[in-house]
């Protein structure tokens, strides 16, 4: 899989962390893509609100909606931080999605338990940018 | 994958922590409220970090899913984060579904040790300032802004308010 962008949104929908691949960005500026992925955030948010099937409940929210090369994939966990993944070409398993943003998200609560951590703020750590760095130059 | 592990210490080194930590608060701060102040703020940074890691694996079959509006969040302050700070659960919840909850708790750890005729002064009231900061800073992380305060009926028996306030 070849992931061109991950970006990390904080709570008030702030960006904690935007990055993309240097040898393959994706078709639109970053900023843009996240933009338009949060309303569709937002949705599943109200949405799981409302039913309480299980799957609505999920962290993993699934492709988003597609772009002209790839996909945007969502995860929202209960902290209301959500993490995107932008790929490069259009079929992946979910499985291996979901597989990523768990790795994504158990890094995060690790850097979140670090005690120089500080709360909704934009994400300085050396080490986790390395491993969102490692992941994007990992498929290419 | 594996999930990040919780690790575990024993409940007295959490007492021995608190009960330090209320003491060394004298040497920082003068008057009750910023003593106060001051250990509710290191519990507010505990909870914010323990329902970080620890929100994402509450059980097996609730794995990597979210939490259903606010009572599902207190019901799981209540029952699995107080097994984990306390190892007891709350033992009566009550909420009048408009945002306010009371937490009752018969048995309340950082007051089991203490002799029952010792008058409630302000210093036994300092020892409930950490599970107060560990519950605010807890919802806080969980998103949820709450007010919280803790009150004491009979030694070891106490009971912590939350306000939610709605926006």
């Amino acid at each position: 899989m070849k992931i061109s962008g991950v970006a990390i949104v904080g709570r008030q929908n702030e960006p904690l962390l935007l990055r993309t691949s240097e040898a393959q960005p994706p078709c639109e500026p970053i900023e843009h893509i996240i933009y338009a992925a949060l309303d569709v955030v937002d949705d599943h948010a109200l949405l799981s609100a409302k039913k309480s099937t299980p799957d609505a409940l999920k962290f993993y929210l699934g492709a988003l909606y597609p772009l002209e090369d790839g996909k945007c994939y969502g995860y929202l966990v209960n902290t209301k931080i959500k993490f995107f993944i932008i790929t490069q070409s259009q079929a992946h398993s979910d499985q291996d999605v979901q597989s990523i943003f768990q790795q994504l998200h158990s890094e995060y609560v690790r850097m979140a338990c670090s005690p120089f951590f500080k709360q909704d703020a934009p994400i300085t750590s050396a080490k986790y940018v390395r491993f969102v760095d490692s992941l994007l130059a990992s498929g290419s | 994958m594996a999930t990040t592990a919780l690790k575990t210490t024993s409940l007295s080194a959490v007492e021995f922590l608190v009960a330090e930590i209320c003491r060394g608060s004298k040497d920082i701060a003068t008057t009750h409220d910023a003593r106060y102040k001051h250990v509710e703020a290191i519990g507010y940074r505990t909870g914010l970090a323990l329902f970080e890691s620890h929100s994402a694996c509450i059980s097996e079959a609730k794995k990597n899913m979210r939490f259903q509006g606010e009572l599902d969040v207190i019901k799981y302050l209540c029952k699995d984060m107080w097994q984990v700070i306390f190892q007891k659960q709350i033992d009566n919840l009550r909420t009048n579904h408009k945002g306010v909850y009371v937490l009752h708790d018969n048995q309340h750890p950082m007051l089991t040790h203490l002799p029952r005729t010792i008058p409630i002064d302000e210093n036994v009231q300092l020892l409930l300032a950490y599970p107060c900061g560990v519950i605010k800073g807890g919802l806080a992380a969980l998103g949820i802004t709450a007010s919280v305060s803790a009150e004491i009926t009979a030694l070891p028996a106490c009971k912590f308010n939350l306000d939610v306030r709605r926006a």
